[in-house]
């Protein structure tokens, strides 16, 4: 079943009409061409696809389009470009905090909503609050340095 | 951009249709209904891919794929036929694809999927090692070594001589990169250009090339990034060649995506293994005997077994050694080298065996090592180019805080959790190929570096970048690597930890040859103009070592330190240093970065990866990563690495050698140990969970 979407991507309003089956993933990346959010299983087990819904971190791949209906969504494109890096990816490329970079959209998306968590402050608080988010290249502790740095920072 | 990230006008997405049996026939497909469905283009089986696609199999491009590796290792009589989808009714193992759907969007695809229906006669299965494996076939030679060894006289034991003798195993582990395998092909006029997923893109060109029967310069493989590999992608899949033809054939880009389902079984795994290990020694502790003989599975199709016995035959100067492999066929999919193959379940044996012998003999596991110290390359009969390993114990005892002594098993606690320690050695080839850099300098005083190779996450943008900067004296900043095309110059695939060691040298080449140039020129090359490059020079390497009978290794040591919490039921490790000796290191972040990496696969071995066949069915039951369970951020402790950092200049005149592998080897084996130390409990079969800590036998008496 067709259905008429609207919604804020990244700050820009979005009206589309899609199955309502399609994922809100599969909607970025290729309805959207949004591809800096990444899709490493399309079944909620690995992070790779977080974006903020209403500023909440949120598996895109878990969530069908119908039920984003006027959400406001922000994807890694909406963070920084190269030129000028959010302080996040600053912190990332500093402390090596990824190998081949694939889940670090997810990483990073999943590392707004902590930077920000008053509730986590040490470095066991943050790995098991980054804990959705697999790395297979294993740059965990890394990750949990460069959020830890951006928090002392001040956060975001 | 990654592979699956590249999106073309007209695109089509085709996807595989998966069969759950593991053995059997193809009895009937009805694709009607799925063809009916919105946006769906095509359907592909061994009913019409030869007709429609030109797809075939044929012992050439088998050589020349995943299926191809390792082949050369049995004897001729045995005559393997090579696998490839849609080329037959035979079902080899579930997860094979029986059918390829294309469609206009990946949403139809998926549904369309689902609606193309099948029936299969299914056969009697065998998926596992079992105990009526008993010789197997016997490969020759692999990865350069003799698979079949033994070495002086096994003799008799003396009565104050002690023998271990276990067996040790490890189950099917899954690479699970991030990234699922992904190629998108693009034809047009006779010309293919391939974005793809791959460690290796020079095979890659040349396989696609050659199934298409295109000339290798009408294929472009194109690989900026890819999302890790560790093995998975280092060989030539059928979903790459595939994509290539159905673009051929429809006259459009087709992207075909891996689910990760599809991960498990069409892109390699590491196979389980049954390892059988012997130990003489002396009161003291000196080997007198080491056999290490490997059961290892592999499919009814393919060539790759695992070469358990790699690092045993260097290692270890035992006057008696016998080394042997033994392969079993069963109806599973090809596995395929995963992260340091061979040596990673090879050594989880025979570091666990020589812990037993320590503790046997009550003398501290690290003495056994120095004890048995390996001077020379002793199966070889050479001298190593360099080795440092008698460092790495030192400062690795030193920073860990080994203890000095023999400790008794469940000596520490530390409030609910016995806490103990354990170490392991670690060793792994140097290995080099020939590799082909082309250096570009702009009048501005920009360069550019090209090369074939990938960078899969091993940091080979930026150690190219720091070899160009300091040969040419050029910002950082401006100098830009393009990896991963081939139309750049080849380059060896990324695996076996050989790019730092092959293309480094190549890079050095182009640079010194520029250097000349610019002496000739007086040094005025950011002063002309005109054209776009001022100076533009190819280097190349041989893929020889600087010296000659000698034998290029790196070492290293782990020392880790492990909690078991009786009262929670828990399992974890506390703390982990590593000491290694991989030559001069080039970039400590990254080298770090790649060692801490694979010592945490080392602890999703001992820890949790389990691969398991559903034993009625014979299909794999957690092929996904939910069920499939990898290292998450909080199961990683504090890592603490230490390179030697001495060159080896007899290998090359950088003195790089390779390391993205070496910190893998030994760390099951290591906490293995530790939780031996800490339970009294001795487990010889991975992964190691609380329950089967509880399952084993205690040698220690509680108190
Ligand atoms: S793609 Fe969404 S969790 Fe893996
Ligand atoms: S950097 Fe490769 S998976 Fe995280």
């Amino acid at each position: 079943m067709n259905i008429k979407l609207r919604l804020l991507v990244n700050r820009d309003p979005v009206d589309a009409t899609i199955d309502s089956r399609v994922t809100l993933l599969d909607f970025l990346r290729e309805d959207l061409h949004l591809t800096g959010t990444k899709k490493g299983c399309g079944h909620g087990q690995c992070g790779s696809c977080t974006v903020l819904i209403d500023g909440k971190r949120m598996l895109s791949c878990l969530k069908f389009v119908a039920m984003v209906q006027d959400c406001t969504i922000t994807t890694i494109e909406d963070l920084g470009n190269r030129d000028v890096l959010h302080p996040l990816q600053t912190a990332f490329v500093k402390h090596d905090a990824f190998q081949c970079g694939f889940c670090t959209p997810g990483q990073i998306m999943s590392a707004m909503e902590v930077v920000s968590d008053k509730a986590a402050c040490t470095r066991e608080q943050i790995s098991e609050l980054m804990s959705g988010n697999l790395c297979r290249c294993g740059a965990y502790p890394n990750i949990v340095s460069a959020i830890m740095e951006v928090k002392a920072n001040g956060g975001i | 951009m990654y592979a699956a990230d590249f999106h073309l006008p007209h695109m089509l997405y085709a996807v595989g249709i998966r069969c759950h049996v593991p053995h059997g026939k193809i009895i009937r497909i009805a694709d009607e209904e799925a063809l009916r469905s919105n946006g769906v283009v095509a359907v592909y089986t061994h009913l019409n891919a030869f007709e429609e696609l030109g797809w075939t199999v044929t012992e050439e491009l088998t050589r020349a794929s995943a299926e191809g590796l390792g082949l050369s290792a049995f004897k001729q009589s045995e005559s393997v036929v090579g696998y490839r989808p849609l080329t037959t009714d035979v079902i080899r193992f579930a997860g094979q694809w029986i059918a390829v759907l294309v469609a206009r969007t990946i949403h139809d695809a998926n549904r369309g999927a689902s609606l193309v229906q099948f029936e299969v006669e299914s056969y009697d299965h065998n998926v596992s090692l079992n105990q009526a494996d008993i010789e197997g076939s016997k490969p020759v030679c692999f990865f350069g070594e003799q698979m079949q060894v033994e070495r002086g006289l096994r003799g008799t034991a003396d009565a104050t001589d002690i023998v271990i003798s276990q067996i040790y195993k490890t189950p099917v582990q899954l690479h699970q990169p991030i990234e699922p395998s992904a190629t998108v092909a693009v034809y047009e006029d006779t010309q293919l250009t391939l974005f793809d997923s791959t460690q290796a893109v020079v095979a890659t060109r040349d396989h696609v090339a050659l199934s298409l029967g295109l000339p290798k310069e009408r294929v472009r493989v194109v690989t900026h990034f890819v999302g890790g590999g560790f093995g998975s992608k280092n060989q030539v899949w059928p979903h790459q060649a595939l994509a290539a033809h159905i673009s051929r054939s429809l006259g459009r880009p087709v992207s075909l995506q891996l689910t990760r389902n599809d991960m498990a079984v069409a892109s390699g795994y590491r196979s389980q293994t049954k390892q059988k290990v012997e130990i003489v020694a002396d009161r003291y502790g000196k080997l007198k005997s080491l056999r290490h003989l490997s059961h290892v599975a592999t499919s009814t199709a393919g060539g790759y077994f695992e070469p358990c016995g790699l690092s045993t035959l260097a290692l270890y100067p035992s006057p008696h050694l016998e080394v042997g492999h033994f392969v079993h066929r069963k109806h599973v999919s090809t596995p395929t080298p995963f992260r340091a193959p061979g040596e990673t379940p090879g050594s989880f044996a025979v570091e666990s065996a020589l812990d037993e012998v320590a503790h046997r003999l009550r003398i501290n596991p690290l003495e056994l090592r120095k004890l048995n110290y390996p001077s020379r390359n002793t199966y070889q009969d050479r001298e190593w180019s360099s080795i440092h390993l008698d460092k790495c114990y030192t400062i690795g005892a030193e920073e860990f805080g080994w203890p000095s002594s023999y400790v008794e098993p469940r000596s520490f606690r530390d409030g609910r959790e016995a806490v103990g320690y354990g170490m392991a050695t670690t060793c792994y080839p140097a290995d080099v190929l020939p590799a082909s850099v082309t250096v570009k300098l702009t009048h501005s005083g920009h360069a550019v570096v090209e090369t074939a190779a990938a960078d899969i996450g091993t940091g080979m943008y930026t150690i190219l970048a720091q070899t160009v900067a300091d040969q040419l004296s050029i910002p950082f900043d401006l100098i830009d690597v393009r990896l991963g095309e081939s139309v750049f110059p080849p380059s060896p695939s990324a695996g076996r930890s050989r790019s730092t060691s092959s293309v480094l040298p190549a890079t050095k080449n182009a640079c010194e040859k520029i250097r000349r140039k610019l002496n000739a020129k007086h040094n005025t090359w950011t002063t002309g103009s005109g054209e776009e490059w001022a100076i533009v020079e190819t280097g190349t390497y041989s893929g020889t070592a600087n010296a000659d009978n000698l034998s290029f290794y790196s070492f290293g040591a782990h020392f880790v330190e492990v909690g078991v919490d009786e009262e929670f039921a828990k399992v974890r490790v506390r703390r982990f240093t590593s000491v290694l000796d991989c030559g001069r290191i080039v970039n400590p972040k990254t080298a770090a970065s790649q060692i801490r990496g694979s010592i945490i696969f080392g602890i999703g071995m001992a820890l949790m990866e389990d691969a398991q066949f559903d034993r009625e069915g014979g299909r794999l039951v957690n092929d996904n990563l939910a069920d499939y369970h990898v290292p998450v951020n909080a199961d990683i402790p504090e890592i603490d690495i230490h390179f030697i950092n001495e060159p080896d200049f007899h290998f090359n005149t950088l003195g790089v050698r390779g390391l993205g592998e070496i910190g893998l080897p030994g760390t099951a084996a290591a906490i293995a140990n530790a939780l031996y130390s800490a339970t009294g409990r001795r487990i010889r079969s991975l992964p190691i969970s609380y329950s089967s800590l509880l399952a084993a036998d205690s040698t220690v008496k509680p108190r």
